[in-house]
């Protein structure tokens, strides 16, 4: 099956400051028809930045380059700004973490599902607006017709995240790109809003990039997992392979510092240091400098993305042995 | 069995109620907003005793109302048997030296313009302890406690990282060399691998300094980790509160089972625990007939929406505010399909 979206060496960077330091780098990756991929890591491991770019949403500060990006086929990747907007809200559309800021504070929720229905579809004021209340019901908002008169401020925090979900599923996408969408809900609303993200996902078969720093979330939801850290790929593999059977240092890591609710520890692990700073990333392997298996040739250039087996692709030379590098790329 | 002793802090008939808030042109009520509504608790010197709920259940404004950074309504707290909500100005502050609190968020809980050192020697100034040299020598000593090098004393905030800023937001915290903590959401705001090396940091500090904790946060798995006793807060009530294996492992209150039963799974192949809990948290708005979760209660009786349940001792030693729990008719919990 055609992958739905491919992306090879996707690179972002910081403009106008010294040494453009990248916040993206050698991002590589496909999400095919109907897959949840979990994006996951910490803070500064560009996985929102991730997002931004696949939606051609960047801001004027920072640019991208790729080597692809190919959504249904077609070529987005070098194309003006313009390009991306047939298929942004159409094909692709994304969810925020903080529904609040997306949503418009003085238009009716009804009618902001309208208008995308409207502009998206062609559709008539009034059919449009009869949709609007369909996907309302869709997303298990009880007496869907009156809440579609409501502003934002007037619902709650998980109700506003829901209406997001109807707006960015009004105009069918292929791909629904949602980043953090419950990290600001509380833990019953959060488990309510991943239950809806299951349910529409294997109703309408449409494909789901989640990006999240909660491993738990990833555990409920992931079919395929992309491990990142300090703006490369660490590792991408099966949700299970990832969980049961990681072999980059920092997912071992990040697997093991999380408190576990089953057995308990006297003390929780940790991965010492801190994520490096954008402007002094370290020139072989981000990771290096925390990294417990780290070698001199760690150090020397940033490991590429191999395969280790089929669908299981990881960005670190211990598992190969840690070869010198052959060739120098630029 | 807890003995007078034991007990370091204790609230009886606890109460917080914020005014009505107007809706705007005039229009809506002014029903007060009972943030705490009534709370009695006690925390065991040495203990760490977790503190969990929903957003809005009033869990910190219960640490802030014990440590009077909020006036209460109505009730008492104690400290060693001294009663804090009847000292006056001078004396709670004298007092205060013993009590202090660590926020979520160690930016917006720091001084900019001030320096890490500066801002760390506040209290001994506000207390009026030691000389210069002392002071930049105890602060010194904070800084080793935290793990933090010794010439952060002359930076400031920004030049940190968010797990260094929540460092610290502890030194400054234990300055005074409290023997009471209130951590509210003081792990929530970092990632996860930060968070641990704090979390670590709060228990090597427990024991080397005999401290107290009241540890509020809506992570769940974090407050399993480090707490002792854990007490479950649902609008501004005090539902259940037990030995921490003995809350997760046999939550005995509808409303404990419906939060836990949200935690996401660990493993892909883990199944979920029913059920989900429907609706959104609702607002304590008003004086409250029956129990507060009846509405979103799957076992609810009508006897739930008439009286409200008294915290009652179970055979376990647990405490748990529910009719049906209490009498033994609750139906077991269930494992979804």
């Amino acid at each position: 099956m055609a992958a739905l979206l491919e992306v090879e060496k996707l690179a972002v960077w910081l403009t106008g400051a010294r040494g453009r330091p990248a916040i993206l780098q050698d991002v590589s990756f496909n999400v095919q028809p109907g897959e949840v991929l979990g994006v996951v890591g910490e803070s500064g491991s560009g996985k929102s930045v991730l997002a931004l770019s696949l939606m051609g949403l960047l801001p004027g500060t920072l640019s991208m380059s790729a080597g692809s990006v190919r959504l249904l086929g077609h070529e987005l990747a070098n194309q003006p700004r313009e390009a991306w907007r047939t298929y942004r809200g159409r094909d692709i559309a994304m969810i925020f973490q903080e529904p609040m800021t997306s949503l418009n504070p003085v238009m009716r929720v009804g009618a902001q599902i309208a208008e995308v229905l409207r502009w998206r579809r062609g559709m008539s004021h009034a059919a449009a607006h009869r949709r609007a209340i369909e996907l309302l019901e869709q997303v298990e908002i009880s007496a869907a017709a009156s809440r579609a008169g409501t502003y934002p401020h007037e619902l709650s925090g998980g109700m506003r995240q829901r209406v997001m979900i109807a707006i960015a599923l009004a105009a069918s996408p292929k791909l629904l790109i949602a980043d953090e969408p419950t990290t600001a809900l509380d833990v019953t609303v959060q488990a309510q809003i991943l239950r809806l993200l299951t349910d529409l996902q294997r109703t309408s078969g449409l494909s789901l990039i989640l990006i999240t720093h909660d491993l738990g979330v990833i555990a409920e939801l992931a079919e395929r997992v992309m491990v990142m850290y300090a703006g490369r790929i660490a590792e991408v593999a099966a949700v299970r392979t990832i969980f049961d059977d990681p072999v980059h240092p920092y997912t071992q890591a990040l697997l093991a510092s999380v408190p576990d609710m089953r057995h308990q520890r006297p003390r929780l692990a940790t991965i010492p240091g801190t994520v490096p700073n954008l402007f002094a990333m370290p020139t072989g392997c981000r990771f290096a400098p925390r990294c417990p298996y780290r070698r001199d040739v760690c150090e020397r250039q940033a490991p590429a993305i191999v395969a280790l087996a089929e669908r299981h692709d990881v960005g670190c030379l211990r598992p190969f042995g840690y070869p010198e590098p052959v060739s120098v790329t630029p | 069995m807890t003995t007078v002793a034991d007990v370091l802090i204790e609230t009886r008939g606890l109460h917080k109620h914020f005014a009505g808030r107007k809706l705007g042109f005039g229009f809506g009520g002014a029903a007060a907003v009972r943030a705490v509504d009534g709370v009695d608790l006690t925390i065991r010197k040495g203990e760490t005793l977790g503190l969990v709920g929903e957003s809005g259940c009033g869990k910190s404004t219960l640490g802030r109302a014990i440590l009077r950074l909020i006036e209460p309504t109505a009730g008492v707290v104690l400290h060693r048997g001294i009663e804090l909500t009847r000292l006056n100005r001078a004396a709670m502050r004298a007092e205060r030296r013993e009590l202090q609190i660590i926020f979520q968020d160690p930016f917006g809980s720091l001084n900019p313009r001030k320096t890490v050192g500066a801002t760390i020697a506040e209290a001994y100034a506000i207390h009026r302890l030691g000389g210069r040299a002392e002071r930049a020598r105890w602060v010194g000593e904070m800084l080793d406690l935290v793990a933090l090098p010794r010439d952060a004393a002359l930076r400031y905030p920004h030049e940190f990282s968010g797990g260094q800023r929540q460092r610290i937001g502890i030194a400054r915290a234990l300055a005074l060399r409290p023997g009471f903590v209130v951590c509210d959401e003081a792990v929530s705001a970092l990632d996860v691998s930060v968070q641990s090396q704090i979390v670590n940091l709060l228990q090597d500090l427990q024991h080397e300094l005999g401290l107290t904790y009241l540890f509020i946060s809506h992570n769940l798995a974090v407050v399993r980790h480090i707490s002792n006793r854990v007490a479950v807060m649902y609008l501004g009530r005090i539902v259940e509160l037990a030995d921490v294996g003995d809350l997760f492992d046999r939550p005995a209150h509808p409303y404990t089972r419906a939060l836990l039963s949200a935690i996401p799974i660990r493993h892909p192949d883990e199944r979920r625990e029913q059920p989900i809990l429907r609706g959104d948290p609702p607002t304590p708005i008003g004086e409250a007939i029956g129990c507060r979760f009846a509405g979103r209660c799957p076992f609810a009786e009508p006897r739930c929406h008439r009286n409200d349940p008294q915290p009652t001792a179970l055979a376990d030693g647990r405490s748990v505010a529910c009719h049906l729990a209490a009498d033994g008719t609750l139906p077991p919990m269930t494992v979804a399909p």
